[in-house]
């Protein structure tokens, strides 16, 4: 899911992300409620409406932005106490007022709102968060209205396993649509992060999609993909391109670099987008040179191209039974000289894909 | 030799507008009075190629490219070692491209211009352009029409400057037939020199009007000088083309209010650059031309909505959820209302630009194919009367 944080996709039409066969999109629910605000976006019917998307759309809960953005924040059973970066009176985000808002904003998959604590919290506060996102989840549901969204939960607990375990056990119970994977991609160890994706996906039932949050470099998405994960969301693919960075097996590469300045290839010769079916990697460069925008626009493009079409083939490759075939190319395209990352090869190990 | 311009109809009546055909091998033939899109690099400013192809007045689009953007990347070394020319190497495919010196924007000072050479900003700085460069550039590079080097005067000076200037045109325009030959009668523009110096632009204009060339652009006129005095323009003009022969085309470069247009149109223009468009973008501004000008319009709630320029940042815009125009047919009017307009600019999102500069090209190519039918219904005269009420009653400045 590529994240179009303020309800645009950065540098992409909605005509053109439908056109590379995006089928869901993810809006910040933090953000969108600050501005436009939402009275403007119930009036005018709801998100899709207001920035012309037809496909899917998944909004988070508030909390994660609140906690991570907003300085003054602070929890309490109630909910997420904070400064209005407006008019700096106190307000509070509850589960209630969090599943109110993400109606309004009329996403297809809305989020529970949770107690997010950074992945490297160690103590009782890990637990704390943990157990409150499962007392918020239940005042999530008692608040869930529109029977049209699907109400993920988010399993916290750290990277403490038997939190984990726990924070699953009681959520299942709530048989819902969905489940996240929350409270990784912090600044943890791989080695840890991996073993809290393959316990969760583990347990979690195997009839429900599985989102791991905030993850989503193409290595993290193919490794967690191995480990039974459905859904990915990720700012990478534009955040990059603004920089002039383009994703190609390998890797990636700056369009700035002054060696691809008469450089007649496409950016990735096999890849089908727009962008390498019609411009070199020497005209980039020249935009580029020109601080022309419009060639962020291509580079995204290709990036979102790129990642949806790599989860193409991962699905495809899943579906013919190559699945493992498909890693190994992958991880061994990514380190031609074989020097894999430990947690990669442990990893993959543990689901019988042997590098 | 053929001429690659015809007049296809001329307006009867006090104002001078005519209406022309443009037509170039290979390209689509565009009709005057037209206006070249302003690039960067090639591209139209925001916008990627598909958008350019799905989302414009496609019909009529032609582009105005800038040496400066390409001669230090990829250069002519580069087009030749890619062996590439610059529709090409920019993607451009069948639109009609003509290649002018300076970049309309951000046009290089005179004093940099020597006896030799006219200098231009490439990506990384100045660069010297002497007339061999320019040639082997505009050889490989294979533009539809390009325009000749010329000591392009950006500011007022003295007589003895002017002069000067005129006097290194006419020798870079003289040498540039040379070395083309045949080819300057179907693509090469003469650049018309002289400042503020009405007098001087004269006689630039007469000693090359019977020069063997495709047509002849306007350059260094600063359309604010002007804005205040529209006379001051249509005498300029009027002398000015006065000079020239009537069967080929005259270019008019960073005119480009609607206002001015018409004025310009009036006195015999045929092509216009649109720069303007691109300078409306850095003020969020969008286009509200009214097409059906002898329809009554119905006043809406929103007082802006009724002017001819809309300024996106305005508060009043935060909830109200209708397009720019409900009448404009664009896909930015067709898709958006004002208030995600104006949330994508509270936000400094991408996409603001690019919607705008969407809809405004939209207006701009319907305000010229509307000017294209008023001259052959000869009713040009009592549109450009209204619209310059128009402008007059909500004046707006850019
Ligand atoms: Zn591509
Ligand atoms: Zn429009």
């Amino acid at each position: 899911m590529p994240v179009g944080t303020q309800g645009s996709l950065k540098g992409i039409l909605p005509e053109q992300l439908e056109s590379l066969d995006c089928k869901l999109m993810l809006g910040n629910t933090y953000h969108l409620g600050n501005r436009p605000g939402i009275k403007v976006l119930e009036s005018v019917g709801g998100l899709h409406k207001f920035m012309n998307w037809n496909n899917g759309l998944l909004t988070d809960s508030g909390g994660y932005q609140m906690v991570s953005l907003v300085k003054m924040s602070k929890v309490s059973e109630e909910g997420v106490e904070f400064r209005s970066p407006h008019d700096d009176s106190l307000m509070l985000l509850t589960p209630e007022m969090s599943i109110n808002i993400q109606s309004k904003i009329g996403a297809d998959v809305i989020m529970q709102l949770d107690d997010v604590v950074s992945s490297l919290t160690t103590g009782p506060r890990v637990e704390e968060a943990m157990l409150r996102s499962i007392r918020w989840l239940d005042r999530c549901i008692s608040a869930h209205k529109r029977k049209d969204q699907h109400l993920f939960g988010i399993i916290q607990g750290g990277l403490d396993l038997d939190l984990r375990r726990k924070c699953i056990k009681q959520m299942t119970q709530r048989n819902l649509p969905g489940y996240a994977i929350g409270g990784l991609s912090g600044g943890e160890e791989k080695d840890q992060f991996w073993r809290v994706v393959s316990l969760c996906t583990e347990l979690l039932p195997a009839n429900k999609p599985r989102y791991l949050m905030g993850v989503g470099y193409p290595l993290d998405i193919v490794v967690a993909t191995a480990l039974g994960v459905d859904m990915f969301d990720c700012v990478y693919p534009t955040r990059i391109a603004r920089n002039g960075t383009a994703l190609v097996p390998w890797g990636t590469i700056n369009l700035k670099r002054q060696s691809l300045c008469y450089d007649k290839q496409p950016i990735y010769p096999d890849c089908c987008c727009y962008t390498c079916k019609h411009f070199t990697r020497a005209y980039l460069y020249t935009l580029l040179s020109m601080d022309e925008v419009s060639a962020l626009s291509y580079i995204s493009i290709h990036n979102v191209a790129y990642l949806l079409s790599l989860m193409q083939n991962a699905r495809t490759a899943i579906s013919n039974g190559k699945f493992p075939q498909f890693a190994e190319t992958f991880v061994k395209t990514l380190f031609p000289d074989l020097d894999y990352p430990v947690w990669v090869v442990n990893a993959l190990n543990s689901v019988g894909i042997i590098l | 030799m053929t001429n690659p311009f015809a007049i296809v109809c001329e307006n009867v009546g006090s104002s001078l507008a005519r209406r022309g055909t443009l037509s170039m091998p290979n390209r689509k033939t565009i009709e005057t009075p037209a206006i070249l899109i302003y690039t960067n690099a090639g591209a139209v400013p925001h916008l990627t190629r598909d958008i350019v192809q799905s989302m414009l007045g496609y019909e009529n689009l032609a582009l105005n490219i800038s040496l400066g953007h390409f001669i230090k990347f990829p250069g002519t070394y580069g087009l030749k070692k890619m062996e590439q020319n610059i529709q090409e190497f920019a993607g451009l495919n069948e639109f009609p491209t003509y290649l002018s010196v300076q970049d309309s924007l951000n046009p290089m000072p005179h004093h940099f211009n020597d006896k030799s050479t006219v200098s231009v900003w490439d990506s990384a700085g100045r660069r010297r352009i002497e007339v061999q460069d320019y040639e082997l550039f505009v050889k490989q590079a294979a533009p539809d029409l390009f325009e000749c080097l010329g000591d392009t005067l950006q500011s007022s000076v003295s007589n003895k400057r002017a002069d000067k200037s005129i006097n290194r045109s006419v020798q870079h325009l003289d040498n540039l037939i040379g070395l083309f030959g045949e080819d300057s009668n179907r693509k090469l523009f003469a650049s018309l020199e002289g400042g503020d110096l009405i007098d001087k632009r004269v006689s630039m204009a007469r000693t090359v009007s019977q020069r063997p060339v495709a047509g002849f652009a306007v350059n260094g006129i600063r359309e604010d000088s002007y804005s205040d005095d529209v006379a001051l323009l249509t005498n300029l003009l009027k002398r000015v083309y006065g000079e020239l022969p009537v069967d080929k085309p005259r270019l008019l470069h960073s005119v480009g209010s609607p206002r001015m247009i018409l004025e310009a149109i009036a006195n015999g223009t045929d092509l216009l650059d649109g720069s303007y468009l691109t300078k409306l973008k850095y003020k969020n501004i969008a286009l509200n031309i009214p097409f059906e000008i002898y329809h009554h319009q119905e006043a809406t709630e929103h007082s802006q909505i009724n002017s001819i320029m809309i300024n996106i940042s305005n508060v009043e815009f935060k909830e109200y959820l209708q397009p720019i125009s409900s009448q404009c047919p664009c896909y930015t009017c067709s898709k958006y209302t004002c208030a995600y307009l104006h949330h994508l600019l509270i936000t400094k999102e991408m996409l603001l630009p690019t919607l705008l500069m969407i809809h405004n090209i939209n207006q701009y190519q319907r305000f010229f194919s509307e000017i294209r039918e008023q001259i052959t219904k000869q009713t040009f005269d009592n549109y450009k009367k209204k619209i310059d009420n128009l402008c007059k009653s909500n004046p707006v400045t850019i």
